[in-house]
């Protein structure tokens, strides 16, 4: 097929407006980076390489905040995923990413692809993906789509990973009217390698093989990079055809064979690289880059699933379950011998060249000769006007939102029963949390616990995201995103070792949406310093808008732990009549962005308060010692509804009771969400140097009974209610929502 | 006894059943490619989970022609023990050495959560360890476990008291007469949709499914010593 436009047409009709290029980028283009008109492939191939999806051109001022490095990184961002070593010869390899726009026009083939992709970034770092996590954000149940979507997109995160076998053990879903036009489905994949066998995407040494593997190349999510990088509106909602379609046992084929050919014949190999975003010409061009390449490709040889696909096409389709290899020369065969046992294509489809072109043939026509630099270390950045929005300065004059709670029994009952907070267990149980019997702790915890197998060691991972604290106070809320993931993988008894991210927002050019990313990432950038975990790897998702209204600025946190001895893991369920029962952290007043609030007010309102991150990581630390030592006999992190819906959790799928006095908290404090706090029970002969080595950051606030009753006195009023009335209303409420039929 | 566990294409609870027989009951067991043609050596086979060829056309309908099938079995014609668990199941029914075959759920929802049991016949060569209606408690993991047989062929299962194990208290996918795993007539071929060796170890929460293995290993023993 022949080029659809000459360079001439291109300059004059202007089709890369459409593709999100700018004209001051095509200007840019034209005269210092090739000094002549691009044809309309190379044209294609800025457009998808330009985009924020690929290049981070917007977002990588603000990124450069983050630390990305500490004595345990062994592999920071710019790879497939970061590695953290975890001792032993063994590393962790994990990254999260989001799928937000195809998920939310194609919600069951967005979400299965979305796991297929981050698996796929695991697997080509040389480690075997061991979990998955997500973290969801709906917009309300009350919408009849949106229940479509939801029920949608659990099946299509099962669908995938079930078949790969790959066990999904954490995550989060979360529902806020805000994500009503723009569903947020963010996947992480943690894999585990030994260290040794660590792969880079790099292609390099002249006359070496380019060589394709995988699923053939169909006209399925071309443009889906820029697809990402727009907005929403009532028109594009249905751009379907920048959805990709996965097929899972492809995948499942492909990951055996190329951890086969990475674990046993890794001196064949230079470099390896998934084919995701931007499909060939990313992965080629950001290969060639890496190893300062040159790179001919002859797109005639690439497998296609349909004829008479262009040489635009062909290099922006985003078809599935497919991997770019660098392979030394001389092995092609072998290489090829090794896909054909797991009856997969793998296709010389170029080579390396002297000098530093990228070069591609098509039809037997040379349709492309630039730099590769041009595609992937040219980029111009753009810099961001900033505002901080009115809607901030104008809380930080109002007095605060105080709530007022006549009957805390019933208060609880409501908030057990809002679907952030209830029980997510007829969702997640579409996912297969077993598979390959590593997961010491499940779906439903604070975090998912894995051993590793043949040591002692595990894993503790977790999802977090909370969009209405960042949209209150950006700098706070990435703060509290950081804690919060970080108290849950210690309420499990692991030490948080790294992040990766999600930066899910609007649309930058919104001064004030970009003024949320700088300052939100900021706060997360300071956290994760006070708490040594450095950012390895992740992803940016912006103009997650609909007809121009923003979501919540949702940065998602994925942060992994290690576990000294996993037969010690802290479970998030109290154990023994007796214990004692402690609130590690200060309680506040802090309703802004509650679930209190959202549920007594229909909206969120008021600053979030700042609070003292180092005094949070010291006792969070002391608290991690004295699970080690065996001090604690279970913990639970306080999130969403506060103290009131953790200790009611901590009962839940027991037999037990608490019997408390909460005289020094009010009834409203009772589900205020103060950030990093815990309760903790301790068997009642280690209670006294608990409270020495904690003095000032726990307080002693009860005692586990055999009655199952939450009993509480509190300063202004009292709780009393069987712990079965509160589980049935906390089971019942997402189950019966999603078969609701209005 | 040497125990084979067969890995097709998309088999994905190989690792479970290969690590429940190797690391927790110590057996001798080997990975066997659905390429291999024969079962030379091994006295027992075992097909394990997952979503062989990603289950398309229906679960198990495309393994069942694979080069180790005639190997399978010839092995349950010479009476040596054949399990197969979740996939294993499913394509035991469509090779038509069980009986019945495995519908999608009710739900039309895969599934993952402990479910109650009840074993129903402890005489066999995978539940000697267990006592007759007796409760325990294994994983399911599937979306496609709802036991199907005409009316004949059920009550010919009751009858022979081929009924190894049923779902009690709650029937999770819709399986006719609860049936949650079925042995062949001559009860040396057994299928159940449950992991028994997603339950071999204290850490991971459930020791229920150990007996199952331990059952057939008991077994081989005391045919070895005999």
């Amino acid at each position: 097929m022949r080029q659809a436009m000459t360079p001439e047409e291109i300059k004059e009709k202007k089709p890369y407006l459409d593709w999100s290029l700018t004209e001051a980028e095509y200007d840019y283009i034209r005269t210092h980076l090739l000094g002549r008109l691009p044809n309309y492939t190379e044209t294609g191939l800025f457009s998808a390489m330009w985009s924020e999806h690929c290049s981070y051109k917007k977002s990588k001022p603000v990124l450069r905040l983050f630390p990305n490095k500490n004595e345990r990184v062994l592999q920071g961002p710019g790879e497939g995923a970061g590695v953290v070593d975890i001792g032993d010869g063994q590393a962790v390899v994990f990254k999260a990413e989001s799928h937000n726009h195809p998920t939310t026009v194609e919600p069951y083939q967005g979400a299965a692809t979305g796991v297929g992709g981050i698996l796929r970034d695991i697997f080509s770092m040389g480690a075997r993906p061991i979990a998955s996590l997500d973290s969801l954000h709906f917009g309300e149940l009350t919408d009849q789509t949106m229940r479509m979507k939801v029920a949608n997109t659990v099946r299509g995160i099962g669908d995938y990973g079930n078949c790969m076998g790959i066990p999904t053990v954490a995550g989060e879903t979360t529902f806020d009217p805000c994500y009503q036009g723009n569903i947020l489905c963010n996947a992480m994949s943690v894999g585990l390698m030994d260290q040794k066998d660590i792969q880079q995407g790099r292609a390099a040494g002249i006359g070496n093989a380019v060589m394709y593997v995988g699923a053939k190349t169909g006209r399925d999510g071309i443009h889906g990079a820029t697809f990402a990088s727009a907005d929403f509106n009532d028109e594009n909602n249905t751009q379907r055809s920048a959805v990709q379609v996965g097929d899972p046992f492809m995948e499942k084929l492909l990951l055996e064979a190329c951890l086969d050919l990475i674990k046993n014949h890794s001196e064949w190999l230079v470099g390896i690289q998934d084919m995701g975003a931007a499909g060939i010409v990313s992965s080629s061009a950001e290969m060639a880059s890496e190893g300062a390449s040159g790179m001919e490709l002859n797109l005639d040889l690439v497998p296609q699933r349909e004829p008479h696909m262009s040489a635009y096409e062909i290099m922006l389709s985003e078809s599935q379950e497919r991997m770019l290899l660098c392979v030394k020369k001389g092995h092609e065969e072998d290489v090829k011998g090794i896909f054909d046992f797991y009856g997969l294509e793998a296709v010389t489809i170029g080579r390396i060249t002297p000098g530093h072109d990228y070069v591609l043939f098509h039809d037997g026509e040379e349709v492309c000769h630039i730099p590769v630099s041009s595609l992937t270390d040219d980029v111009l950045e753009e810099e961001s006007l900033e505002k901080k929005p009115d809607r901030i300065i104008q809380a930080e004059q109002q007095t605060p939102w105080y709530p007022q709670i006549v009957n805390p029994t019933r208060t609880l009952l409501d908030l057990l029963q809002q679907p952030t907070i209830a029980d997510k267990s007829s969702l997640y149980q579409q996912y297969d949390s077993q598979v390959r019997t590593n997961t010491v702790v499940g779906p439903g915890s604070d975090a998912g616990v894995l051993r590793i197998r043949g040591t002692r060691k595990g894993l503790a991972m977790t999802t977090d995201g909370n969009g209405r604290f960042v949209y209150l106070n950006p700098e706070v809320g990435g703060q509290i995103a950081l804690v919060e993931a970080a108290a849950n993988v210690i309420a499990s008894g692991a030490e948080p070792l790294a992040i990766t991210d999600c930066l899910n927002y609007g649309d930058p050019t919104d001064p004030e949406i970009f003024w949320e990313l700088h300052q939100s990432v900021q706060g997360m950038a300071d956290a994760c310093r006070e708490f040594n975990t450095p950012v390895i790897s992740g992803n940016v998702s912006l103009y997650n808008e609909n007809n121009g209204r923003a979501i919540h600025p949702t940065p998602m946190v994925g942060m992994v732990g290690l576990i000294k001895n996993v037969a010690h893991v802290i479970p998030s369920f109290v154990q023994h009549p007796g214990d004692k029962v402690y609130l590690v952290g200060n309680t506040r007043d802090d309703y802004a962005g509650s679930e209190l609030q959202k549920m007594l007010t229909g909206d969120i309102s008021g600053l979030v308060q700042p609070f003292d991150l180092h005094h949070v990581h010291e006792y969070m630390q002391k608290l991690l010692l004295l699970m080690e030592k065996g001090f604690i006999t279970s913990a639970h992190d306080l999130s969403e509804g506060g103290l009131g819906v953790a200790l009611a959790e901590m009962l839940f799928k027991t037999k037990r009771g608490l019997e408390l006095n909460l005289s020094d908290y009010t009834a409203a404090q009772l589900f205020s969400e103060t950030p990093g706090r815990f309760v903790v029970t301790v068997a009642p002969e280690k209670a006294i140097e608990f409270e020495r080595q904690l003095a000032g950051d726990a307080t002693m606030i009860g005692e586990v009974t055999n009655s199952h009753w939450l009993m509480a006195k509190l300063a202004d009023n009292e709780l009393n209610v069987r712990v079965d009335k509160l589980q049935k209303v906390w089971e019942e409420a997402i189950p019966c929502q999603l078969k609701s039929r209005d | 006894m040497r125990i084979a566990v067969v890995v097709f294409p998309g088999s994905n609870c190989d690792v479970d059943l290969y690590e429940a027989l190797h690391s927790v009951c110590h057996a001798d067991v080997e990975y066997v490619s659905h390429y291999q043609k024969s079962l030379d050596g091994f006295d027992a086979v075992m097909l394990p989970g997952g979503f062989s060829y990603g289950d398309y056309l229906r679960a198990g309908a495309i393994a069942r022609f694979t080069n180790i099938m005639p190997a399978i079995i010839a092995m349950a014609d010479a009476g040596k023990p054949v399990f197969g668990t979740c996939n294993g199941f499913q394509i035991l029914t469509e090779a038509g050495l069980l009986p019945g075959a495995l519908k999608p759920n009710d739900s039309q929802q895969f599934i993952c959560k402990n479910v109650p049991l009840e074993v129903v016949n402890s005489e066999t060569v995978f539940t000697n360890q267990y006592q007759k209606h007796e409760r325990i408690s294994l994983p399911i993991a599937h979306a496609d476990g709802s036991y199907y047989a005409d009316e004949q062929t059920l009550n010919r299962l009751e009858r022979n008291n081929q009924i190894v194990f049923r779902y009690a208290e709650e029937n999770p996918n819709g399986s006719l007469h609860n049936i949650a795993g079925i042995t062949n007539e001559r009860g040396n071929v057994l299928g159940m949709m449950p992991h028994p060796e997603r339950a071999v170890e204290l850490l991971l929460g459930n020791t229920d499914g150990l007996r199952l293995f331990e059952s057939l290993l008991e077994n081989g023993r005391v045919k070895a010593e005999a």
